[in-house]
């Protein structure tokens, strides 16, 4: 035990004599992490500073979460080492780092939605009166932090009630209430309204000037360059470089980030003619969620030949149960469903393929594939009744087929006949694309279609959807992410509590606008 | 010190060889050690399995006599299986294919349709009673499992009822059985033993599931719902079809066994009509990994430890309980070594084993 | 008179029946807020009832009998344990093996214990109380009923109102949740389904040394899947499963007392009345709950943290 103490003590001397050091709060070394086939962190360096607010920008698959998924003690590194204030630390759980002072708040809240907020934020923390409850003294202690930094949220409801952005808040809190010397959040404001972001950007501030230390994960530039003091860029694994913010800008990160100079934006050619016919119908449709409750409340859309129309919103306000209805997995309660001048209504999901719909649904692993099967089989899944003859599967045309689309869609596969869950998430999305597509449909519902890729991969399916669009074909765009939105849209719909708050053709389309129709707010005329 | 376990990307094929054989010496042993406990030799005991099985004409048909059964109750719960459903019931299931068929052979005539009609109304009685649950499961999403097995005790109190009551043979002193069926009833056997045609039927059955559920559409579907419920549902598929039809399907199989062995085997309705043959289904279920080609070579080696299993109660009375016990170690054996299969496990402290590998 | 005194009998039949359920259902209750299920109740009740009744017969000490039928519960919930949360398998298979091991090491030991007389627990009269009106019927129980009694309010407080509780919860529902909050979920499920098969072997003991006083192959005769039901229809709360594992202990009792008077129904029939009644029982809550919490979201599922790649 000796031998730690004075190694302790030496470390303490070194940053006791360097000046630059000892503003540091963390530092991680050579931090390596192997995954089966993948190498998500080669020898990554991050040096962060006392009370600023630090972003880790990259891509999709860049490293990002892994390298602070390590800090969390989620992960146990490969190689390297971490310095947290001051002290070489070697977490072995998230309680280890909770109890060194390091918060995280993960892109997928981890929240027990059947618990109170309160509960939440208690979950695993000792209060005085352990092992009982101190519900009184927590309170307090929270309504100190909530007026601190600005944070509110109701105590007393449970998660499953509260949307995104009161969830993300409890998220925070139960950082804070922990007393975290450092912060880290993981791609926070993908699940915002414009409006909710510049408040979090507001409480991240108020962090930074009471001393905490904040790391902003992101792959938006512009979030990057606007709320941090220095970023750190990761690409495929490693750091390629640590920048002053005020001294950069987004074209200098997006090459850094990329590798290359990237045509950031892809947008789709106006459509010459803003008549078209209307390939899609959507009457006044109501339905409920998987909770019983009522989660589309009289919805009208109209989607044209060859147009993108995009459907805006933060996600939870019906966008899933709207993918739902016309894809014929839900059940309509009220309304109807025009398809090509034919009511649809009542059409099950084989009659509805059958005539032409396709979807990108939004949860590709848990609705979009059979994760066991192989991709060839996955790639008829929709279609299977299409590759039988007299009752039986034909094998043959199976394997051409699939052969033929893993080809033309650039999937990347050992064998068409391994099982699809061993692909990566960005080729399960070409999977999925290759199927929908492959049918010659007349419609496509997209949702979230390059959510978790790379650029590559979302400048792939971006060039998809336009020339799919092009060939006279439509396509219902679900997006959370409004750039993507406002570049590939012809017209943009916004959707809020199962209402359509708006619709805008594009050249009338503004972020400003559609952020408080995302919110539930109203436009001055 | 600390133990590392990751995904396996692939595993070395040998694996697949030697994790049953090991599974299989292990629970050998294991047993064996039991067999000590209670003053038995193992060894002698072992023997005697052996010889009885394969020693005589007699045993080596009966060997077959007592596998065919468990082929149909492994298939019984394999294809629900194959649809992500646990058929916990072919013991129900088969009993009541028993009691139908015997209500046919017992009161049904002219003789030349009685067969036949034992075969239809075994099926039909397995069917009905695997449609309950299968119906609450797709209506009320009622779990399968617990329903499946209550059930069993209904199916073989209800058997009890009927050979204590009012299908009580009239020669059967105080045993709870029915009057032997006549001739025609009976199921036809070959080579001076026991050996029936029941035993060529469910062979024949157990390739005609193969085909079904590997070759065809209907087999496609099942496999979709077992993979991805949801995705099913994506795909068009009824969910709720398959579960019932899944379940429809191994019911009339069980059925059917329940038929064969009355038919075959007892030749009359009785108490006890199978010694367990529904449980044993859901070890060869697992050990085949619902594939009905490998169910009939599962179905074997269980065939095998019910005639050793009678033969070490007749010469050491050993309890057949010994049969369940290594029934639960082989798969337990199994599972746990699947484990090796898929992860693999180093033990080490962090890093330094992975520091090499990087360069 | 004799109406009164056949409901008093019943009543106090029932607890007795009903207390064996109700150690393995509250049990089941702990291991599967915990997110991990046991379908091998059956299996770990019997192994308690053999275990008990052999550990009385040879020690004359029927309280020996009943702790060591909660050990032996407790070993075959150590293997479900380390097979479901130390090597992630699945559930469901461990916990069918576990039903047909514990049936067949009970049938293949227990052998010589059959038509055995062991020494069995005997009734106390807490102080006056068994003088009340049915008092004989409420008051008059081994002290494993009241217990079992006892254990409804400890763990419901445990689980609501401790840490303990909202750890055990967390885990249950969300384990990843769990995990980021520095709760050890492995270990955590690991002992709550250690305690689910304490309690269930205790269940068993009793159901050997205080109600059927007897030892025969297979004595639980389905009584490890009522339960596993009785959890569904207890909506995983304890203060609910005590209503449950007294109805069925009645229901149990009741089906020998109406042949005893000779109601004309056959024995097979009335034997017949739990399976069913169970099923029945069991399509009630899943109706009813439909809207309602339910299950732990996690039940059945292994945890396993480094699974993104």
């Amino acid at each position: 035990m000796g031998v730690e103490l004075t190694s302790n003590l030496d470390s303490g001397n070194k940053t006791g004599n360097n000046k630059t050091e000892s503003k540091k709060i963390l530092e991680m070394r050579g931090i390596t992490k192997i995954f089966p086939g993948v190498i998500a962190n080669d020898g990554v360096d991050l040096e962060v500073n006392v009370g600023e607010i630090h972003g880790l920008l990259g891509e999709n698959g860049a490293g990002k979460t892994t390298l602070m998924s390590i800090l969390y003690g989620l992960y146990r590194p490969d190689g390297g080492e971490i310095i947290f204030d001051r002290e070489k630390v070697e977490f072995h759980s998230p309680g280890d780092a909770i109890r060194a002072g390091i918060g995280m708040v993960h892109q997928h809240f981890m929240l027990v939605s059947k618990m109170t907020a309160l509960n939440n934020i208690l979950l695993g923390y000792r209060t005085p009166k352990d092992p009982l409850m101190d519900y009184e003294w927590a309170r307090k202690r929270i309504e100190k932090l909530s007026k601190t930094y600005g944070i509110e949220v109701d105590f007393d409801e449970q998660i499953i009630n509260m949307s995104v952005g009161e969830q993300q808040r409890v998220e925070i809190l139960k950082a804070l209430f922990r007393d975290v010397k450092l912060l880290i959040l993981d791609e926070p404001t993908s699940v915002l309204t414009p409006i909710e972001t510049e408040r979090l950007f507001k409480a991240l501030r108020r962090m930074s000037e009471e001393g905490l230390t904040v790391i902003f994960i992101t792959h938006k530039l512009r979030e990057a360059l606007e709320v941090t003091d220095r970023i750190t860029v990761l690409r495929r694994g490693k750091n390629v470089g640590t920048l002053i913010t005020k001294d950069t800008n987004e074209r200098d990160l997006a090459r850094l980030m990329v590798g290359r100079e990237v045509e950031m934006i892809i947008e789709k050619k106006r459509k010459e003619s803003k008549e078209g016919k209307a390939v899609l119908r959507i009457e006044a449709v109501h339905a409920r969620n998987d909770r019983g409750l009522p989660a589309l409340k009289g919805i009208n859309l109209i989607v044209k030949q060859g147009e993108i129309l995009g459907l805006a919103g933060v996600s939870g306000n019906g966008q899933k149960e709207l993918e739902e209805v016309i894809v014929g997995t839900r059940k309509i309660e009220k309304g109807r469903l025009i398809f090509n001048g034919e009511d649809i209504t009542d059409y099950g999901v084989a009659r509805r393929v059958a005539l032409g719909i396709s979807c990108i649904p939004e949860d590709r692993i848990e609705t979009g594939m059979a994760p066991s099967l192989t991709v060839e089989e996955n790639l008829i899944l929709r279609d299977y009744v299409k590759f039988t003859k007299n009752g039986f599967m034909d094998f043959e045309v199976i394997e051409k087929h699939a052969e033929k689309l893993i080809d033309e869609f650039g999937i990347r596969t050992p064998s068409p006949k391994v099982a699809a869950r061993t692909l990566s998430g960005g080729n399960i999305q070409r999977l999925i694309i290759a199927r929908e597509l492959s049918r010659n449909p007349l419609l496509l519902v997209a949702s979230q279609p390059t959510r978790g890729l790379d650029v590559a991969g979302i400048e792939y399916v971006r060039k998809r959807l336009i020339s799919f669009a092009e060939e006279g074909k439509a396509v219902l765009l679900i997006s959370e992410d409004l750039e993507e939105i406002m570049q590939l849209s012809d017209r943009i719909v916004v959707i809020y509590e199962g209402e359509i708050r708006g619709v805008f053709e594009r050249e009338e389309a503004d972020l400003e606008k559609i952020g408080i129709l995302m919110s539930g707010g109203a436009l001055e005329n | 010190m600390q133990i590392r376990i990751e995904k396996r990307l692939e595993t070395p094929k040998i694996v697949y060889i030697i994790i049953p054989v090991a599974s299989i010496l292990a629970s050998l042993l294991f047993v064996g050690v039991l067999l000590l406990a209670i003053g038995v030799n193992p060894l002698e005991a072992y023997g005697v399995m052996l010889s009885r099985a394969f020693g005589t004409k007699f045993g080596f048909t009966e060997l077959f006599v007592k596998t065919a059964p468990i082929i149909l109750t492994g298939l019984a719960v394999s294809i629900p299986l194959r649809a992500g459903l646990w058929n916990i019931g072919a013991e129900g299931q088969l009993y009541m294919g028993a009691f139908a068929a015997s209500f046919v052979a017992l009161y049904f005539s002219p003789p030349v349709i009685v067969l036949p009609l034992m075969v239809l109304f075994g099926l039909l009685a397995g069917m009905a009673w695997a449609s309950i649950p299968g119906f609450l499961k797709a209506k009320f999403d009622l779990n399968e499992i617990i329903s499946t097995l209550l059930l069993n005790y209904v199916a073989i109190y209800w058997v009890e009822y009927l050979v204590y009551g009012p299908m009580r043979g009239k020669e059967v002193y105080n045993f709870p059985y029915s009057d032997l069926f006549n001739d025609y009833a009976i199921l036809p056997r070959f080579f001076g033993t026991r050996f029936h045609v029941g035993v060529i039927i469910s062979f024949l059955i157990a390739i005609a599931i193969y085909i079904l559920i590997t070759k065809t559409s209907y087999g496609f579907a099942v496999k979709i719902v077992g993979s991805n419920p949801k995705a099913a549902e994506f795909a068009g598929i009824s969910r709720k079809k398959i579960i019932i039809s899944t379940m429809l399907i191994g019911g009339a199989i069980a059925g059917f066994a329940g038929m064969m062995e009355v038919s075959g085997l007892h030749l009359r309705l009785r108490a006890a009509v199978s010694p367990g043959y529904g449980y044993t289904g859901i070890p060869v279920a697992l050990l085949a990994r619902g594939n009905p080609l490998f169910v009939m070579v599962a179905a074997f080696l269980f065939g095998l430890l019910y005639v050793g299993g009678s033969a070490m109660q007749t010469t050491f009375g050993i309890p057949v309980a010994i049969v369940d016990v290594f029934q639960a170690l082989v798969v337990l054996f199994i599972i746990g070594g699947d484990f090796f299969t898929r992860y693999s496990i180093s033990f080490g402290d962090k890093g330094e084993k992975y520091e090499g590998e990087k360069g | 008179m004799i109406e009164a005194e056949f409901l008093a009998s019943l009543i106090a039949a029932s607890m007795r029946a009903g207390t064996p359920l109700l150690f393995a259902t509250l049990g089941e209750i702990v291991a599967e807020r915990s997110g991990v299920l046991n379908l091998g109740l059956e299996g770990v009740m019997v192994s308690g009832a053999m275990t008990g009744f052999y550990v009385s017969l040879v020690t004359g000490n029927p309280w020996l009998g009943v702790l060591a039928g909660g050990i032996a519960g407790l070993l075959l919930a150590l293997i479900h344990a380390f097979f479901t949360v130390t090597l992630k398998v699945d559930q469901a298979v461990t916990g069918l093996m576990l039903v047909l091991l514990g049936l067949g090491l009970t049938g293949f030991l227990g052998r010589d214990l059959v038509g055995q007389v062991a020494t069995y627990i005997q009734p106390v009269n807490i102080l006056f109380l068994s003088s009340l009106p049915y008092g004989n019927a409420i008051f008059n129980h081994d002290p494993v009923v009241y217990v079992g009694i006892l254990l409804v309010p400890l763990l419901w407080f445990l689980m609501n109102k401790t840490r303990y509780g909202m750890e055990l919860f967390a885990v249950g529902e969300n384990p990843e949740a769990a995990d980021t909050m520095g709760i050890p979920v492995d270990r955590v499920r690991f002992l709550a389904v250690l305690i689910g098969g304490f309690l269930a072997g205790i269940g068993g003991a009793h159901l050997s040394l205080a109600y059927a006083k007897v030892w025969t192959d297979g004595l639980t005769a389905g009584r490890g899947w009522i339960c596993l039901a009785l959890v569904i229809f207890s909506g995983w709360m304890p203060q609910r499963a005590i209503f449950g594992a007294y109805l069925f202990g009645g229901l149990d009792v009741l089906s020998f007392k109406l042949q005893a008077v000779g109601l004309g129904v056959s024995y097979h029939f009335m034997r017949m009345i739990p399976y069913i009644f169970t099923i029945l029982v069991l399509l009630f809550s899943v109706i009813r709950e439909r809207e309602k919490f339910g299950a732990p979201s996690a039940l059945g599922k292994p945890y396993i943290r480094e699974q993104k790649f």
